[in-house]
């Protein structure tokens, strides 16, 4: 006799356990399933990885294996399994004939007929358990899993064609990063300088914060470098003009002010381009030139005499020619003893020294900052070295050739030497280099000279060379203006465009190359040299202004040499 | 078709159903060598209330078959040997004038053989249409008109067919009308040579076995009752309706011979024979519920006289059992999910 007592509740509390059991199949099934989608997914994400440089494309593949299979994963345990669907797998997996089912929509009728088979459905039932209930993938499935598979596996371990590029495109971030480094590096506020104008150092703090930015969002190495050369343009447009002439006649009219005790306070504080030091010291010669003898103010007169003429001789510019004037007139009246007009024209003579230290202070602040631009656009062209390891002189010319420049007023201000951007080839030096000032100040110094081949530069500073091939410091011939390419004659300083830098020359002939201490006939070498810079330029990854650069460069020399 | 008989039936009533039932197939298997099968379609169709068209090359035992069945029902049995000179009359009866003791005539009904709860047409494409046709009101409403009278036929009422389908000269096949009202059409295969060393064992030995009544017509008439409550659920009435409509070329569910081969497919009564065909069996497995296997057991049997080929499907010797067989396969998957 089968008990008949079976109620809709004893089904579900019998398919309880089927229902738990298809859940977790149903959950595995579909976890197979967001495999395969997910290894497509990062089959395609690979493949796009190995047409296009996609630095993530690894990462994204397995992100999206990850997210396809626990996506998969829950919704196949999210979506309840009825148990409707779980009688009609009992049915079919425990051979039941499609008693468990039939019980199931049977479950409210009373007819003895229904009571019995629901009793016997579900005795059934129980004796056949869950176990039997193992999830087995389907056939395509698998195939189509083993298939995704070895298509990742092929997109994974095959060489990625993108991989050099990419290499090459986190080296060109970093160094666009370096190079955002070092142009932040230029807005760190300095001890503001009394004689120059806050307005202009506030101008260029701006231009390289906003560089800074920009170089921030850069995303290759030519955008960087229009950014840079942007800036750099700027920069150059606020230096005064005259502001080197009126550098070299403070330096001279500084010198000869020296010279005598009761002028050396006024001498010192042109020489340290102290503007408030000037003021004292202007003061305090006018109150002394009523103590002093006759003869000390006949001395007196002869060095504001001698200050004028330097200045006279070192600059020609309006305002060396009215500082000039006014120690004239002072000079003069000093040595009559109209101590009124001497005092009136040494009031002159400093408020003209003052405007005259604010222009050198502008344009050496300025060119500090063009040389930090040179040198961040240095790194982000890529052809920076190891620093300090280059030797030769930016100046390129022959041993022993050199020339000095025009030289620094300070001692402080040495090796300020800018240019744009050079080239570093093998047998072509350009580099940037600071270099260490005379005074013992870290001047820093981008020389940007093209070294014309081994054994042709000259000049080992303490500067630090940013150039492959390039030059080295420009301590030891910094302040040197560039000869412009195609005038230079053999034998000549050889130089890219760039600027004089300000400090004092201290021309120093580096050791040689490896034609140390012989000589070759300039003509006779620019060819070959011209020959191979041009094929290494063609050659090599540099950035296309970089190239014509060079190219320029040497055509200029050709040019030079057949003059 | 869930219970919607409402007819509340015990667990007795199941018993006695199996019982029955495996007593019935017991007491043919004693004179019916093998057959299987044959025997148990049979016992469906008997159990179902249906009527069978028996096919087979002579000698297999179809006769023998019905023979026996009629003596294990102990049910009023009929031959009525089909040829091509009977007579519808000969069939269902006629009106006779009579005289009665006062010299009286009158009309009497003379009941034709049709009259019985098992009757054996034997041969009955070799009827004429004409007599063929005699069959069609008795075995769908079961009752016999002649004259102006209705008569009803006694219940149960059972007719066993048998057809040759080697010797067709001088046959009429069924039409289709009259091969509808056969529930099944059952064919006798020849027998394996185990089947036959045992009917050779047998059929030789002086004391032929015989055959003891087991069902009785009331028994016979409650068993089918009983079996029209085995619920069916829903998703193999769906099946069911599936398989009858793909049998139709111009169905969406037809499958791909059925398109090319098939002129027209089963009727309903194909689909009635499908589901009450199942209930059978069920009880007959000793199940409460029907299942895809029975109708798969049975889809032959219930649709394979009810196909009707076109040219190129007979041209092709295409059997209907393969197209059958082939929807059985295709609608398998329904209610699985």
């Amino acid at each position: 006799m089968i008990a008949t007592t079976a109620t809709a509740a004893t089904i579900v509390h019998t398919l309880a356990p089927w229902r738990r059991q298809l859940r977790l199949a149903r959950c595995l099934r579909w976890s197979l399933r967001g495999v395969i989608v997910g290894l497509t997914a990062a089959v395609l994400a690979l493949v796009v990885g190995r047409l296009t440089p996609w630095a993530d494309a690894s990462a994204v593949a397995a992100r999206l294996l990850g997210v396809c299979v626990v996506g998969a994963a829950l919704i196949g345990l999210a979506v309840p399994v009825s148990a409707r669907r779980a009688a009609s797998s009992a049915d079919r997996v425990a051979g039941l004939a499609d008693r468990v089912v039939t019980a199931w929509e049977l479950r409210d009728r009373d007819e003895s007929f229904a009571r019995l088979q629901r009793a016997d459905a579900l005795a059934r039932l129980r004796l056949a358990g869950p176990a039997s209930l193992q999830p087995r993938p389907a056939r395509r499935e698998v195939i189509a899993l083993a298939v995704v598979a070895v298509m990742c596996a092929i997109a994974l371990l095959a060489p990625n064609p993108m991989t050099e590029i990419l290499r090459q495109q986190q080296a060109e971030q970093a160094r666009i990063r370096t190079a955002q480094q070092q142009v932040q590096a230029l807005t760190v506020p300095k001890p503001a300088e009394d004689n120059q104008p806050a307005l202009d150092q506030a101008q260029l703090d701006q231009a390289v914060r906003e560089l800074a930015q920009q170089l921030g969002q850069a995303k290759d190495a030519p955008s960087a470098l229009a950014a840079i050369s942007k800036t750099e343009q700027s920069v150059r447009a606020q230096i005064p003009s005259g502001g080197d002439q009126a550098a070299a006649a403070l330096g001279a009219e500084a010198a000869a002010l020296q010279q005598n005790a009761a002028t050396r306070p006024l001498g010192n504080a042109l020489a340290t381009r102290d503007s408030a030091s000037l003021a004292k010291a202007s003061a305090a010669l006018q109150a002394a030139l009523a103590r002093l003898t006759p003869a000390e103010r006949a001395a007196v007169g002869r060095a504001l005499q001698n200050a004028a003429d330097a200045g006279t001789s070192a600059s020609s510019s309006p305002d060396a020619a009215a500082t000039s004037a006014s120690l004239r007139a002072a000079a003069q009246a000093v040595q009559q003893g109209d101590l009124g007009e001497a005092g009136a024209q040494l009031g002159a003579a400093q408020s003209n020294l003052s405007q005259q230290l604010a222009a050198t202070q502008v344009t050496a602040s300025a060119q500090q900052t063009i040389a930090g631009l040179e040198q961040a656009r240095g790194t982000v062209s890529g052809v920076a070295s190891v620093p300090g390891s280059q030797t030769g002189a930016g100046q390129g010319s022959q041993p022993g050739q050199a020339s000095a420049g025009q030289a620094g007023t300070a001692a402080s201000q040495t090796g300020l030497g800018a240019g744009p951007n050079g080239s570093g080839a093998d047998q072509t030096g350009s580099g940037a280099g600071q270099s260490g000032g005379a005074a013992g100040d870290t001047g820093q110094g981008t020389g940007s000279g093209q070294g014309a081949g081994p054994g042709q530069g000259a000049g080992a500073g303490d500067g630090t060379g940013t150039r492959a091939g390039g030059t080295g410091g420009r301590a030891a011939s910094g302040g040197t203006r560039a000869a412009e390419p195609g005038k230079t004659t053999p034998g000549d300083q050889v130089f890219v465009p760039g600027q004089a830098g300000a400090g004092p020359s201290l021309q120093q002939t580096g050791p040689a190359g490896p034609a140390l201490g012989s000589e070759v006939p300039y003509q006779q070498v620019i060819g070959q040299y011209a020959q191979s810079a041009r094929e290494h330029v063609d050659r090599g990854s540099l950035p296309p202004e970089v190239r014509d650069l060079v190219r320029k460069y040497f055509v200029g020399l050709e040019e030079g040499s057949g003059q | 078709m869930m219970l919607d008989s409402a007819m509340d039936v015990g667990e007795s009533a199941v018993r006695e159903f199996v019982a029955r039932a495996t007593a019935l197939e017991t007491e043919i298997a004693k004179v019916i060598v093998g057959q299987r099968e044959v025997i148990r379609d049979v016992l469906v169709a008997l159990l179902g209330g249906g009527h069978v068209l028996l096919e087979g090359v002579p000698g297999l035992g179809k006769t023998l078959l019905v023979r026996t069945l009629a003596g294990a029902v102990n049910l009023r049995f009929a031959r009525i040997q089909f040829t091509p000179d009977l007579m519808p009359a000969d069939v269902i009866g006629t009106n006779v004038v009579v005289e009665d003791e006062t010299g009286q005539r009158s009309l009497r009904f003379q009941a034709g053989p049709i009259f019985a709860n098992v009757v054996l047409a034997d041969e009955i494409n070799r009827a004429t249409p004409k007599t063929q046709s005699a069959l069609l009101e008795a075995m769908q409403e079961r009752t016999v008109s002649v004259g102006d009278a209705t008569r009803p036929l006694p219940a149960p009422f059972f007719v066993l067919a048998t057809q040759n389908p080697l010797e067709m000269e001088g046959t009429y096949p069924l039409p289709e009308a009259q091969l509808d009202r056969f529930f099944f059409k059952v064919l006798v295969p020849f027998p394996p040579a185990d089947v036959l060393r045992r009917i050779g064992r047998q059929t030789i030995r002086p004391d032929a076995p015989t055959v003891n009544p087991v069902v009785t017509g009331d028994e016979l008439l409650r068993l089918q009752r009983v079996a029209r409550a085995v619920p069916i659920a829903s998703h193999l009435e769906e099946r069911a309706v599936a398989i009858v409509l793909a049998t139709h070329p111009e169905s969406e569910l037809a499958t791909e011979p059925v398109r090319q081969f098939v002129r027209y497919g089963a009727s309903p009564r194909g689909l009635q024979a499908l589901l009450i065909g199942s209930q059978v069996r069920a009880l007959l497995d000793g199940r409460y519920n029907v299942a895809g296997e029975d109708l798969e057991a049975i889809a032959a049997s219930a649709l394979r006289h009810r196909l009707i080929l076109n040219f190129e499907g007979q041209a092709e010797g295409i059997s209907p059992d393969e197209i059958v067989g082939e929807i059985v396969r295709q609608t398998a998957a329904i209610g699985r999910t």
